[in-house]
């Protein structure tokens, strides 16, 4: 037997090799055999193969003492538990052919509790140093609390000493991380971190996933890249250390530091993370783990050192504010080019949004902010930043906050347009010559105050705001088919080509806030139209004045004698909240005509009117027989040339514009509820032309 | 943190249905005998219509509202680290030996220990889910209507996604996550109306004064049959 065996094997050999010689140059992509490990904790033995289920290692230890090699795979037994042990993995793969570690079996992921372990003074579940090609799965990491001061991170992925370099394809997902505690911001959940000092090789990654892993209960920091270029001279990385890098879908709560933290990358993409209690927020026996670093300042979801990198369908809430802070969002130091998009941000202490100084070109758009707090108002702009792009948000505050909604830095400009600032709460809006406005919808409390020339300060009609606690309830953000921010805001290019809910950009007109409208448009309803080209001024009631009909390039109502009060009107005496728009005509020098609306009698209504007396655009209030004048405005009046008038009268919001532009804006607290429009002058000769009123 | 010191008095139910009890427990010979319990104690143990080694029966009944044996799996293996910490730093223990679980931690075993860490938990859950309820919040009271809402969820959210439209935080939610999700969110939205109905400032503090005024009703054979 045992001869026979050995004159049949060499035979086989030769066959197969034949065989695998044939079958590799009918498929050119070589793929590395690699080698399947198992290792249970229970039933394993490490004086086994390790290569099957049935002879499967049973320490990490023995995992750690191979260096494993292209396709290679590492296997833990489900609900098995690895105490005071890590992995400390060896090796690489290669481009197509990872390493991979994950679970066999069924049952609760394998749990690596590390405890008061460490390798050169530093903890760690996993460490995947100076490696590359690598994908760890499906495990649960803790250290639990211990009271050795050191440094521990659930995964470390590290580039340090001998063999440090430039590294790729480091893929960590659907792990729970979860009590860890470390020492300093060196430490965290999920921690990727290029060190050394100034004389060292410096290390880079190229592709990074970090998806669907779960941190909670974690200091420092959740999940963090970082290099040590930030306070070496000689390394050249401070802007690129990290490339290609995708941290999505991962919930993170309950941490000491920073939430996420991208510093040093091209373009990341960090999206569909939630983050929740960032912020000296651990569950922590602050009597065994005596060493946590005293936090000043946090964030939640950030970037830092970093160029292109896109924030979008993240959600952040209870961000705290320390001794200053606290913002879900923030574009740090050295950001430039980024861009937060269709996220949702509530409760956090800081307010919505973070710029710091040295930033530029940053764009914040889409979002939904639901009663932020606001420890540093809802934007806060710190001196040294550049250019914000700040458009179509949804700022809505209906608690106690006090402090400013918007806000600009002393050395670029901020760019607030199409957003809604939903102003239930207190707080006043920052007007600078470095910042502009434009089309925003300034609802509640000091909407007089910003210097847009295209506001609207009407209620935007959300469909159910601030019922927001999941997904499907943010719709209440949307807008009723009847509100007047749709078709209503101001055209932005390369503006992402969808709202917050999806729909395309733009449906008509853009919109303002961060839904664009995508059903069909209650039409305006009409309530009064009249060219006068039936030469019939019948259903107009006079009073003073001499009246008839003039040709003027069309038929128009004209009124003909300079003495005295004359008064035109007509309509319903019901009519509340509309837009009465005409083209006026004064033809006295020094004179004065305008428009009158919510008219009751001619002791009752308001007036809005072109003076050519000091040129002014005036809006008077008659009540009772009392004429007041409460807002007016420079406007260049020439008489004998057209104008083209309206006034928005909206609740007690009243709204004046000459010729397209706002001119005044008051609100009427004890206002005149409801009345006819016409026309008013006074020792005067005018034109009316073009009459409308529209709902 | 494990909390050695709990002084809670257990309220164990005896129904009329100890006869079908009895017969399951013959049956699946899973149980030991009666003679277990305290005979002294005034206890009652739960009875149900259904098996009690079924995953839908109840352990505990916290204020009238079921902590199911299924749920209880559930919750266990997260609270293991917790007590391997607990059990090792305190009392030497070894989580990797095959005895750590029936080993003395303290007078009880690590076990037991875990156990209890559990049950401290859902006691929580279920009063702070019947809590919010009612303050008016949209809470799912009970295992069942939090799986439920986890699937709902799910799917919203993976309808919304594959319609094109944004949604914000995972595109799916583990299991351990959504329930991390809710409960900070109920947590946070108690604490707001403690604030504005109660004036109650410190959420930890009116908790904690809830569960020691909780009646929990334990079935205790239940209890003692769960293992890891």
């Amino acid at each position: 037997m045992v001869r026979r065996r050995k004159a049949v094997l060499p035979l086989l050999v030769l066959v197969s090799l034949l065989l695998a010689s044939l079958m590799t140059g009918a498929s050119p992509v070589a793929m590395a055999a690699g080698t399947t490990y198992y290792v249970d904790a229970a039933q394993g033995d490490d004086n086994a193969s390790g290569t099957s289920a049935s002879s499967a290692w049973k320490t990490l230890a023995k995992v750690n003492a191979v260096a494993f090699v292209p396709g290679d795979r590492i296997l833990l037994k489900a609900g098995g538990v690895w105490s005071n042990q890590y992995l400390d993995l060896k090796g690489s793969g290669v481009g197509g052919s990872p390493i991979v570690v994950d679970r066999y079996g069924s049952g609760s992921k394998p749990l690596i509790h590390f405890g008061n372990t460490s390798v050169n003074g530093e903890g760690f579940g996993v460490r995947l140093r100076n490696v590359s090609y690598w994908e760890i799965n499906n495990l649960e990491i803790t250290s639990g609390e211990q009271p050795t001061d050191m440094r521990r991170s659930g995964v470390l992925v590290v580039g340090e000493g001998t063999g440090a370099g430039n590294f790729k394809h480091i893929y960590i997902k659907n792990i729970d991380i979860h009590d860890v505690f470390g020492t300093d911001r060196r430490t965290g959940g999920i921690n990727f971190h290029a060190r050394g000092t100034n004389t060292s090789v410096e290390s880079t990654w190229d592709d990074i996933l970090i998806e669907n892993n779960t941190v909670v209960n974690v200091a420092d920091t959740g999940i963090q890249t970082m290099t040590d270029a930030f306070s070496n001279s000689g390394w050249a990385h401070k802007y690129d250390a990290f490339k290609n890098v995708v941290i999505r879908g991962n919930y993170v709560e309950k941490i000491h530091r920073d939430g996420i933290l991208v510093r040093a990358a091209v373009a990341p993409l960090i999206e569909y993370n939630t983050t929740n209690a960032i912020g000296n927020a651990c569950n922590v026996n602050t009597g065994i783990v005596n060493y946590l670093d005293h936090i000043a300042v946090v964030a939640a979801q950030w970037a830092y050192y970093t160029t292109g990198a896109v924030f979008q369908y993240n959600e952040a809430f209870d961000t705290r504010k320390l001794e200053g802070d606290g913002q879900p969002w923030d574009f740090d130091i050295q950001v430039t080019g980024s861009v937060y998009q269709y996220n949702y941000s509530h409760n956090n202490q800081g307010g919505t949004l973070l710029v710091m100084n040295n930033t530029n070109d940053n764009t914040f758009r889409y979002n939904i902010s639901q009663n932020d707090l606001d420890g540093n108002g809802a934007f806060n702009l710190v001196n040294g930043g550049g250019n914000l792009y700040v458009y179509n948000n949804v700022i809505y505050r209906s608690g106690t906050q006090n402090r400013a909604l918007t806000h600009a830095n002393d050395t670029g400009m901020a760019y607030y347009t199409n957003n809604i600032f939903y102003n239930g709460a207190s707080g006043q809006y920052t007007n600078s010559p470095r910042m502009t406005y434009d089309h925003n919808s300034f609802y509640g409390l000091n909407a007089s105050v910003p210097s847009d020339p295209n506001k609207i300060i009407g209620n935007p009609q959300f469909v159910s705001p601030n019922t927001a606690t999941g997904r499907a309830t943010a719709d209440g953000y949307k807008l009723l088919s009847t509100s007047p921010l749709i078709n209503a805001g101001a055209a932005v290019a390369n503006n992402g080509g969808k709202d917050f809910y999806g729909n395309a950009l733009y449906n008509g007109a853009p919109d303002i806030g961060a839904f664009e409208y995508a059903g069909s448009i209650t039409p305006p309803v009409t309530l009064l139209s009249d060219d006068f080209e039936d030469s019939d001024i019948s259903d107009w009631t006079v009073s003073g004045g001499s009246w008839g009909t003039a040709t003027d390039g069309s038929v128009t109502l004209s009124q003909n004698t300079s003495a005295g009060e004359a008064v035109a009107y007509r309509g319903n005496g019901t009519w509340s909240d509309y837009t009465y728009s005409a083209r006026v005509k004064l033809l006295t020098t020094f004179g004065n005509a305008g428009l009158l609306f919510r008219y009751v009698d001619n002791a009752n209504y308001y007036l809005f009117r072109l003076n050519d007396s000091g040129d002014k655009a005036e809006l008077y209030k008659k009540s009772g027989g009392t004429m007041t004048l409460v807002s007016s405005a420079s406007c260049t009046v020439n008489p004998g040339q057209w104008a083209a008038m309206k006034v928005k009268v909206f609740g007690s919001s009243i709204t004046g514009y000459v010729d397209g532009v706002q001119l005044v804006q008051w609100t009427d607290s004890s206002g005149l509820a409801a009345g006819k429009i016409g026309i008013r002058m006074v020792s005067s000769t005018a034109r009316i032309d073009d009459v409308n009123v529209v709902q | 943190m494990v909390r050695t010191d709990r002084k809670r008095r257990y309220v164990f139910l005896i129904t009329g249905l100890i006869a079908a009890l009895a017969l399951v427990c013959l049956a699946s010979g899973a149980f030991g005998s009666f003679g277990s319990l305290t005979a002294s104690s005034p206890n009652r143990i739960v009875g149900h219509a259904q098996p009690t080694n079924d995953d839908d029966a109840a352990v505990a009944l916290v204020n009238g509202d079921a902590v199911t044996l299924k749920e209880f799996k559930a919750r266990m293996p997260r609270l293991r680290g917790e007590i391997m910490t607990y059990c090792q730093q305190t009392y030497g223990l070894d989580p990797n030996e095959p005895t750590f679980w029936s080993a003395s931690c303290g007078g009880k075993s690590s076990l037991e220990r875990l156990k209890e860490a559990t049950l401290r938990l859902l006691e929580e859950d279920r009063i702070r889910e019947r809590a919010a309820v009612k303050a008016g919040l949209h809470a799912a009271i009970g295992y069942d209507a939090f799986l439920q809402a986890w699937q709902t969820e799910n799917r919203d959210r993976a309808r919304r996604v594959a319609a094109g439209q944004v949604i914000f935080g995972p595109r799916e939610f583990s299991e351990s996550a959504y329930y991390q999700y809710v409960v900070a969110n109920t947590v946070l939205a108690l604490k707001q109306w403690l604030l504005e109905q109660k004036g109650e400032t410190n959420y930890e503090r009116w908790i904690d004064k809830q569960l020691e005024e909780a009646t929990i009703e334990l079935n205790r054979q239940l209890y003692e049959k769960i293992a890891l």
